[in-house]
């Protein structure tokens, strides 16, 4: 892998020193810079992640005040830097609430349901993508119809009318973005399932006597999982968005829970006299999303170089 | 060709059926109407009284037969909110959120377009960087914060652009830009890697080995073919544009069927919750069935057997 030459590295003449002789490139172009510097972006993304996950799973140590508690007394205040109190770095909201302690707080919700929304959607998809694909008859047909219907309709509008059917909360919105999105995962798999059904080493793997169900989850499904594992990448973002859209209009989780999107939706009434409400809740669900994109891409990267990018 | 129509034309009808029964069920299994409706004054015959009158005292399947019957006229019912029929009330709305999905798709073409396609000609420049870059933060950024964030520049900062309402066409700026965010990142992404495909391609080297200048290859021998997966974004991001509207008619009180449905589901008003699925169900729908079709006119490759 040719990496850029740190800085604080002696740079060596170009022309002085033969350059290596590298195996040909499939590209005319050699891969720009920033694309060299992929995989240092990507751990950067990596290591933000994981603080963001290891402050959401110890919330209650991390967070500096509880992420309900109001004092009227001190509320609307700036953050720390900004003539607010040292206690409260990113100042308060309009009940006093400490505003840093309820973004950890917050993190709780996106990823929770990120988690449990995409696993559900992933996990029934490929499942049904497997069996589907492998055995084929009455059920392929019939899911496979159920999926092309439900991906023509939009999936914020899908999940809003399964929230008006389910009503809000943690669990129902998980649900709901699980019911919306299982079927993209469906027809991924089916359709890699298809195309490997005949490969050589699985009609070896039949001629053996292996069981269908083993050939279907241990030989095929293992060789079909790069794209799914890019598709998932991707569709963590997508739910964190729609679950901070959700709150952000009262249909996801309730208060008094805090959430990113609840407390952008509270911002609205103060952006005059307020900007920290509306900046800081926005800008970690911004960099949570960014840090997943830029995974996914170098996952898309790393699995599938058959892409141009 | 007519068989595939008339299959997608059926795909298509059992989507909309799908999707109103399940708008039909979400509000009876949600909760009851009835006890939004009477007071706490109410005696058990007044409220057996309402459940007669609305036919909610009706097995489930005659009340959907019933609800089917209706929908066909275009009947769905009396909102309970503000008891006027739901149909004319999302048909009034219907019109606002298309002007503003129609404003933020052409909006994030007309920038994402010439971005793409500088990109994908100087591909590792920094231009092609600075659009990746650009287009990765469009992705990312929630954007209905981006819409607050937009508030507050040029309507409360600056004072620019209204922030409410939609009075005139400067409304329509932030809500637009604002909605257009997502997509354009989208489509410049997609029209960059077409870009840099199409341009490997024979036909482009042959086009410049007979000395035709720069811009003609771009505009008549690569940017047709880009034509194809330019129209497949476009249909998906409507349908996107369609549930964004929701929260972007919510932030910027625009009087679409976005911000209807919202309130509707927050008042559990549910015949303008089935009128207002139904409708932007069925503008999508046909939508995609008009772009399934417009496929084979774009590229006389594909034959609909």
């Amino acid at each position: 892998m040719p990496r850029a030459a740190a800085p604080d590295r002696p740079v060596r003449p170009a022309r002085a020193v033969p350059a290596p002789v590298r195996a040909p490139v499939r590209t005319a172009v050699r891969p720009p810079r920033w694309r060299r510097r992929h995989h240092r972006v990507a751990a950067v993304a990596a290591g933000f992640l994981v603080m963001v996950g290891m402050a959401a799973l110890l919330a209650p140590w991390v967070a500096p005040h509880p992420p309900t508690r109001q004092q009227i007394a001190r509320r609307l205040l700036s953050p720390a830097w900004a003539g607010g109190r040292p206690e409260h770095v990113l100042g308060t909201d309009q009940l006093g609430r400490d505003i840093a302690s309820r973004i950890v707080y917050g993190a709780r919700v996106s990823l929770a349901v990120a988690v449990v929304a995409v696993g559900l959607a992933a996990g029934t998809g490929v499942t049904l993508g497997v069996t589907a694909g492998y055995y084929g008859g009455r059920l392929e047909r019939v899911l496979t119809r159920l999926a092309d219907v439900q991906l023509a309709f939009p999936l914020t509008l899908l999940v809003i009318t399964l929230i008006a059917i389910l009503g809000p909360g943690l669990g129902n919105v998980a649900l709901a973005m699980a019911l919306g999105g299982w079927a993209t995962y469906f027809r991924m798999t089916r359709a890699q399932v298809l195309a490997l059904r005949e490969a050589e080493y699985v009609v070896a793997a039949r001629c053996l006597g292996v069981p269908d169900a083993r050939i279907a989850f241990r030989h095929i499904l293992p060789n079909a999982l790069s794209p799914l594992v890019v598709l998932a990448s991707f569709s963590v973002a997508q739910v964190i968005i729609l679950e901070s859209a959700l709150s952000f209009l009262g249909l996801g989780v309730q208060p008094p829970v805090p959430t990113w999107g609840a407390m952008l939706a509270d911002s609205r009434d103060y952006l005059a006299v307020a900007w920290w409400l509306a900046a800081f809740p926005g800008l970690a669900l911004m960099l949570t999303v960014l840090a997943i994109n830029v995974l996914g891409d170098w996952l898309r990267d790393l699995l599938d170089p058959r892409l141009v990018v | 060709m007519v068989s595939y129509v008339a299959r997608r034309l059926l795909d298509a009808v059992l989507g909309v059926l799908g999707v109103t029964t399940i708008a039909f069920l979400a509000i009876r299994l949600s909760g009851d109407p009835v006890a939004l409706l009477v007071t706490e004054y109410a005696t058990p015959e007044d409220i057996a009284r309402v459940r007669r009158v609305l036919g909610l005292d009706q097995p489930l399947w005659v009340q959907y037969g019933r609800f089917l019957g209706d929908v066909l006229r275009g009947n769905f019912g009396e909102s309970l909110r503000f008891i006027k029929p739901a149909a004319p009330l999302v048909y009034s709305a219907l019109p606002a959120t298309l002007a503003l999905a129609a404003a933020a798709l052409l909006l994030a073409l007309a920038l994402a377009l010439p971005l793409g396609l500088l990109a994908g000609m100087r591909r590792g420049s920094v231009l092609d960087g600075a659009a990746i870059v650009l287009a990765t933060l469009g992705q990312s950024v929630p954007y209905f914060w981006l819409g607050i964030l937009l508030i507050m520049a040029f309507a409360v900062r600056l004072q620019w652009l209204p922030a409410f309402g939609s009075e005139s066409w400067r409304h329509l700026i932030l809500p637009a830009l604002t909605l257009a965010m997502t997509p354009m990142a989208r489509i410049a992404r997609i029209v960059r890697a077409g870009m840099v495909e199409v341009l490997t391609q024979d036909y482009i080297r042959t086009a410049r080995a007979k000395g035709l200048p720069g811009g003609a290859i771009v505009l008549r021998h690569a940017l047709p073919n880009l034509a194809i997966p330019l129209v497949t974004i476009l249909a998906l991001d409507f349908g996107t544009l369609l549930g964004g509207a929701v929260v972007t008619e919510t932030i910027f009180a625009w009087p679409g069927v976005g911000r209807l449905v919202v309130q509707a589901i927050q008042s559990r008003d549910y015949p303008v919750v089935q009128a207002a699925v139904f409708y932007l169900a069925t503008s999508v729908v046909v939508l995609n069935l008009v772009l399934d079709v417009l496929y084979a006119r774009l590229d006389p490759r594909i034959r609909y057997a």
